[in-house]
């Protein structure tokens, strides 16, 4: 950026007014006009007497402070202003003083401000300390100042006690840290980019942000960054990033002069950065460069170096979630590792018991299978050995047993068993064998030893009743 | 079955507990003494199946709770 006060600049801008070079000033006009009338002045007269009064109050020269306006660059290289003394809203000036700088003048005006050192630049809004002659334009009837000279160290100056002032203002306020008092968004995933779009500032940034492994949308806001009506474009672009709800705003502009940079001191802007609702980064110029308006957000010393904050903000963030996740799945493994060992505890006891509860169940239902076995098995033998004895009971009671081994039953012919001592000779006799039955008569008896002597071939027996005798038959 | 299927085991085991009773005395009548047998013999095995698919399911239900 030039450092001259009034760069030959020739393509734009109304030309001058058609003022003579160098002091040699209008023709006059003539000063006795032929009707006027001696209480009346003619216009030549009344020009040309203001002019000498102005010489004679004036002097050649004078020194005059003010703040540049309406700036513009003729193509013959002259230069044309106005200065005014702003009204306490900065916006109306009721006070102002037209100024040419003439291309020759000009040259010597820029090698004063070389020579300073003092880096600025001639714009509007900047207050200046110039010198020149005070001059009537008598074609316009306006009063203008022929610039020769200027006082650079004046605007520095300028500048500096205008920042100090606001500076210091804006801390009586409580405002230089509303602004950085905000939280930094955890992770931004929308941002303001507020710059002149397309400059090389708007570039560097967009790459630096290109870098980001995350992802967040860039909202680019069209502002001057310089000049007139930078101040409320730059207001406008703060406003409008909020109204498109963005969490987080950056403002950058690259390096120039000082007086590039006098938007970034401009109060309205500091406000407006202060109210804002969300942080506000911003990278203004070189890294030597210090506006108010680093005072009052986060300040970066380059464009590029605010991108970058933006991108680390954002992978801290990024690195944060990524912890925590880490540790929220650790946290999940571990609990859910020690909820699977308690269920794996409980199913183990559950189906121990549950295997006993069966287990002893089955049991009980194996020892039932055997006691209804062994019961019904006992039963039926008991009752198997009953009869059995009952059997062999009726078995040895029955006389055809004893029949059958040869035994006989002799009874009378009155049925009666016959006894030796109650039968007669002749008596009649009915022997049972166990093939038949034999009829015989008695012929003799004998009550002991008795013989049987009877005709038939049967043999007479005697044996109990019941049970049979156990002798063997004769 | 020879008698009313049990609605439960429990209730198959009070039956089964008389029978049981029943035959175990001296004086079991024998003409009964069968049906009875038979008659225990059906709910020990009905207690039986019911014991065995208890046992599967907690086995299935257990295994599916170690693999999950």
């Amino acid at each position: 950026m030039s450092d001259e006060l009034f760069p030959d600049e020739r393509s734009s801008g109304p030309d001058a007014a058609p003022v003579a070079p160098d002091g040699a000033g209008p023709a006059p006009a003539s000063t006795a006009p032929m009707t006027v009338r001696p209480d009346t002045w003619s216009v030549p007269a009344l020009t040309e007497h203001v002019r000498g009064t102005l010489a004679s109050t004036y002097g050649e020269s004078l020194w005059v402070e003010g703040e540049i306006a309406n700036l513009s660059r003729g193509p013959t290289g002259h230069v044309y202003f106005t200065l005014v003394e702003p009204g306490a809203d900065r916006r109306t000036a009721e006070h102002t003083l037209a100024v040419t700088l003439f291309d020759w003048n000009r040259q010597n005006v820029n090698r004063l401000i070389r020579r300073s050192g003092a880096s600025m630049k001639m714009e509007d809004g900047v207050r200046v300390r110039v010198r020149g002659a005070l001059e009537l334009y008598a074609a316009r009837s306006t009063l203008q100042l022929r610039m020769t000279s200027i006082d650079p160290t004046f605007t520095l100056g300028a500048m500096a006690a205008e920042r100090d002032r606001l500076l210091a203002a804006l801390g009586a306020e409580g405002l230089l840290d509303a602004n950085r008092h905000l939280h930094l968004p955890f992770l931004p995933q929308r941002i303001a980019l507020i710059t002149s779009i397309g400059s090389a500032a708007h570039a560097d940034a967009l790459h630096e942000l290109a870098r980001s492994v995350v992802a967040f949308e860039i909202l680019a806001i069209d502002s001057r960054v310089q000049g007139v009506g930078s101040a409320e474009q730059l207001c406008l672009a703060l406003q409008a990033a909020v109204e498109l709800g963005v969490e987080l705003v950056a403002i950058v502009r690259g390096g120039g002069s000082r007086t590039d940079l006098v938007v970034f001191d401009h109060e309205a802007v500091a406000r407006a950065i202060a109210a804002m609702p969300v942080p506000v980064l911003a990278g203004i110029g070189h890294e030597t460069d210090r506006t108010v308006v680093d005072d009052v957000c986060h300040s970066f010393k380059t464009p590029t170096a605010c991108a970058a904050a933006v991108v680390e903000l954002a992978e801290r963030g990024r690195m944060a979630l990524e912890d925590a996740w880490d540790s929220i799945v650790a946290v999940i493994d571990q609990r859910t590792r020690r909820e699977r060992e308690l269920h794996h505890r409980a199913g183990l006891r559950l189906g121990a018991a549950c295997r006993g509860g069966l287990v002893r169940a089955t049991g009980t239902l194996d020892r039932s299978t055997d006691r209804l076995a062994s019961a019904s098995r006992a039963r039926l033998e008991s009752g198997r050995s009953f009869i059995h004895r009952a059997e062999a009971t009726l078995t040895a009671s029955d006389p055809q047993r004893v029949l059958a081994r040869g035994w006989s039953i002799t009874r009378t012919a009155e049925g009666r068993i016959a006894r030796a001592a109650e039968l007669d000779e002749g008596a009649e006799l009915i022997t049972t064998v166990a093939d038949g039955v034999l009829n015989s008569t008695v012929n003799t008896t004998s009550a002991t030893n008795a013989t049987n002597t009877a005709s038939s071939a049967s043999r007479a027996t005697s044996f109990p009743a019941d049970p049979p005798p156990a002798s063997e038959p004769q | 079955m020879t008698g009313p299927e049990p609605t439960t085991y429990t209730e198959a085991m009070a039956e089964l507990q008389q029978i049981l009773a029943r035959v175990e005395r001296d004086d079991a009548d024998i003409d009964t003494l069968a049906a009875q047998v038979e008659r225990g013999a059906e709910l020990i095995e009905w207690c039986r199946t019911r014991v065995e698919r208890a046992q599967t399911r907690i086995d299935e239900i257990l295994l599916n709770g170690e693999s999950d």
